[in-house]
């Protein structure tokens, strides 16, 4: 009991801690859709254009489940045209971010959220954290035309997959 | 609900008149669209069994240096391209040569889309799975990576991620630890076209593929098959693929 | 009871503790492998799109089917009625769930998504799927023999050991027809589809896992100064040679089932004469160390009396089992699927050919891991509760059999 005291007496000041960052978390919700960082306390939310499927608050704590049951009825039976898919939300939210992902660096949409509650996000180890149809320019495999121009560069992509492969899978530190 | 599946029948049509305008030489699929379309407008949601795409090949027009459809089938679905014996490969040219005459053909080989699938069966998770249309694909997202479909498929046509990947289709998810396969590319099936792989080798191949609903009657790929002799790799498995070769019995 | 005393092992010597350190060490570096294959896939292994089972199969599948034969010794015991057996059937026990759990182990992290194993693996199941119900069976063999170890070392739940023994006797022949079935249902390999292959695995597990339980047995004993006396070791002894003999005719039966069919010559005329390394590990690993020596070895009038000699068999019966397992699994992939019979096959993707696979150190050392998991709980088993019998001498062993009559 004594050794269980001490434990519990020790992440006290953990608890409190957490439940301060949570508060911050739930001030940072409140100010929704604008570029929003709270110090060096909460995520920074890229804002994306227009509006989302569901409201913002309702996201927050249920966009898994609501990925969970498109992702079904997207795969296993075909449907694709709900507006709440994994591919329209990327549309939207990598729409304004530097890079044009939703994941890969420390700002982008999902990454910044799912550090911040050290949630290892799996999605993107398969999905395009891009949109479709919209390689910058500049990238290393595709010329200009877009993945399906003549820029597509077979050697390129295989070159890069080894490199990856040698490297690690994409993803972040932080979230692992 | 009912406003959705408005939508979706809207989208649906727009794709049966995609699949007419992209009809290539020898390549009649009228049907592609038009057997989802009618689905849709009767039938709210994917009724079970009332569509079976399937794929004609006709071995006396592929010829054995052309590999429109894998370099398309590469293309589509960000695939290297390479060869190496870790490269996932959904499509690839078999050549082959009868022992007792000599006589060669050259055919492309993939997803058999069985109706009776042996990597359904084996896979422990129902990871793979066959879809109410008939094709025969894998659920990333329940896939544990045990390779046994990789085992049991008769064909050769699944392959297992070796490596991460990176700059997917958006279209095709794919990655790393899961096996996949050629999924007669429902993505653009869903959307009314036809697999990358027909299209290709309509209009720069030989046309040798042709695709369409082997449950209409009236569909030109069923009337077709019930008109000539054509070949299910591997008959005696009782695997009954939703492909079939001609010219090589 | 009075004449079987069971002991924890004693803790003083230095020995011990660095036995559970060397295998602490092979842990950490199979964990280690298992990590690098995960986040760098298995394009960092000797496996690839033709060889999809490699060596972490070879010694998962190994310690599988060797885990149900462990426990053959406790079922003899039990099941049979023959009470010679049964001082040492806790051991027997612990070694099948050691084992079986060093299996496992191999066989999950080797999983292309080993993140997925709870999350998807323990609540998705397809039970057309043999792997499926595999899980229940696995699991469902250790609660069982867990139930069983506590019937037998609690003196109260005593009378209910025969009754747990059928149950986990029973269940053992099922995860092994099991085991055997996840090759013997694939029709399309011409090497692997065939019933036969259930039995196999079956008769498999009563020599693996008698070889290997005779050699910790040994080991228990001399390491720690108990004795065990020739009685017991000569029964033992035979039992193993009466194993190794059945597993040959299984053998024997059917490679010559495969040889009558025509279908079949081309990939038996492979394997048995011209398959290169497969042929080998065959003819020299499975039949001639496996088999033919250890038999010569426990039947030898003077070799079968030397306790060094029962243990070599021993150790030749569990090398030439590996073999057997790498000429089953690996050999069964490299011979080239026939899609088109009588046709001459070739493509990008490696058909017609014979796949060559080279093992690399991350499988070899997942596989090394999975054992020494197995072997550490045994040793830290036998050090905390009561498995081993304090002495195993004739007088003991003779006066404990009487008494069972």
């Amino acid at each position: 009991m004594s050794v269980l005291g001490r434990i519990a007496r020790c992440l006290r000041p953990r608890v409190l801690g957490f439940v301060a960052l949570m508060a911050a978390a739930g001030v940072c919700g409140a100010n929704q859709g604008a570029v929003y960082s709270s110090g060096n306390l909460g995520p920074t939310i890229l804002k994306a254009p227009g509006h989302c499927v569901r409201p913002t608050e309702w996201m927050r704590h249920n966009h898994m489940k609501l990925l969970l049951e498109e992702r079904t009825e997207w795969v296993r039976q075909g449907i694709r045209d709900r507006k709440d898919s994994l591919e329209n939300c990327v549309k939207c939210h990598a729409a304004d971010a530097p890079n044009g992902a939703v994941f890969g660096a420390k700002q982008d949409f999902c990454v910044s959220c799912h550090n911040y509650a050290a949630v290892k996000i799996t999605c993107f180890e398969c999905h395009s954290a891009k949109p479709k149809g919209k390689v910058p320019a500049f990238h290393p495999l595709y010329g200009p035309m877009g993945p399906h121009g003549e820029g597509a560069n077979a050697h390129g992509l295989a070159l890069m997959m080894r490199e990856s492969a040698s490297t690690g899978r994409l993803g972040l530190g932080a979230s692992k | 609900m009912s406003e959705v599946n408005k939508e979706r029948r809207q989208l649906l049509g727009a794709g049966a008149a995609v699949a007419s305008l992209v009809v290539a030489p020898g390549v009649f699929l009228v049907t592609a669209g038009k057997g989802r379309a009618d689905e849709e407008a009767g039938e709210a949601g994917p009724q079970w069994g009332k569509v079976r795409w399937g794929m004609l090949v006709d071995t006396a027009k592929c010829s054995s240096g052309c590999t429109q459809c894998v370099s398309a089938c590469d293309k589509e679905n960000h695939l290297s391209g390479e060869t190496l014996p870790t490269s996932s490969q959904w499509i690839r040219k078999m050549e082959l040569t009868d022992r007792e005459t000599g006589k060669s053909y050259s055919l492309p080989m993939m997803c058999q889309h069985c109706d009776n699938a042996p990597c359904v069966d084996v896979c422990p998770t129902g990871a793979s799975f066959k879809r109410w249309d008939g094709i025969v694909s894998v659920d990333r997202h329940l896939c544990i990576g045990c390779r046994y479909c990789l085992m049991a498929c008769p064909y050769k046509a699944r392959s297992f991620v070796h490596h991460p990947v990176t700059d997917q289709n958006p279209d095709v998810p794919r990655g790393q630890g899961c096996a996949e396969s050629c999924d007669f590319c429902k993505h653009r099936i869903d959307e009314g076209q036809i697999p990358a792989c027909v299209e290709a080798c309509g209009s720069t191949g030989g046309g040798a593929l042709l695709f369409g609903d082997l449950n209409d009657p009236k569909s030109e790929i069923s009337q077709r098959v019930a008109t000539i002799a054509t070949l299910q790799v591997r008959a005696d498995l009782g695997t009954e693929p939703a492909v079939r070769y001609e010219g090589i019995l | 009871m009075s004449s079987v005393v069971f002991r924890e092992i004693e803790s003083r010597g230095k020995g011990y503790y660095g036995i559970l350190a060397a295998l602490g060490v092979v842990i950490l570096a199979g964990l280690a492998a298992a990590y690098n294959m995960e986040t760098r896939g298995h394009i960092i292994t000797g496996m690839n799109q033709q060889i999809v089972w490699g060596l972490p199969h070879v010694f998962a599948v190994f310690m599988i089917v060797a885990a149900s034969g462990a426990l053959n010794v406790a079922s003899i015991g039990s099941v049979f009625g023959k009470s010679m057996y049964k001082p040492l059937a806790p051991l027997s026990g612990l070694l099948a769930i050691a084992l079986l759990v060093g299996g496992l182990t191999v066989l999950m992290l080797d999983l292309g998504r080993p993140d997925r194993i709870v999350t998807v693996a323990m609540t998705h199941f397809n039970f057309s799927s043999i792997f499926a119900l595999n899980v229940f069976l696995y699991t469902g063999f250790m609660t069982i023999v867990a139930i069983y170890l506590w019937t037998m070392m609690e003196r109260r739940m005593n009378p209910f050991t025969k009754a747990a023994g059928v149950a986990a006797f029973i269940w053992r022949l099922l995860l092994t027809t099991g085991t055997g079935s996840i090759f013997g249902f694939l029709v399309a390999r011409q090497l692997y589809d065939s019933a036969l292959l259930a039995p196999t695995f079956i008769v498999m597990s009563f020599a693996y896992g008698l070889a290997i339980f005779i050699l910790v047995l040994m080991a228990a004993y001399n390491w720690t100064g108990r004795e065990i006396g020739d009685v017991i070791m000569m029964r033992l002894k035979k039992l193993l040679a009466i194993f190794i003999a059945a597993m040959l005719y299984f053998v024997a039966v059917y490679h010559v089932t495969n040889i009558y069919y025509a279908e079949r010559r081309a990939v038996e005329a492979w394997l048995l004469l011209h398959g290169g390394i497969q042929t080998e590990l065959f003819w020299i690993g499975q039949i001639l160390v496996g088999s033919i020596l250890p038999l010569v070895i426990l039947f030898h009038p003077k070799w079968g009396k030397s306790r060094a000699m029962i243990a070599s068999a021993c150790g030749l019966v569990i090398v030439g089992g590996l073999i057997q397992m790498y000429v089953t699994i690996i050999g069964g992939q490299a011979y080239p699927l026939v899609l088109f019979p009588g046709m001459k096959e070739s493509s990008t993707f490696y058909d017609g050919v014979v796949h060559p696979y080279y093992p690399s150190g991350y499988e070899l050392f997942l596989g090394l891991g999975g054992v020494a998991i197995a072997l550490f709980i045994v040793a830290v088993g036998i050090k905390v509760l009561r498995f081993l019998p304090e002495s195993l001498e004739d007088h003991v062993v003779r006066a404990h059999h009487g008494e069972g009559h």
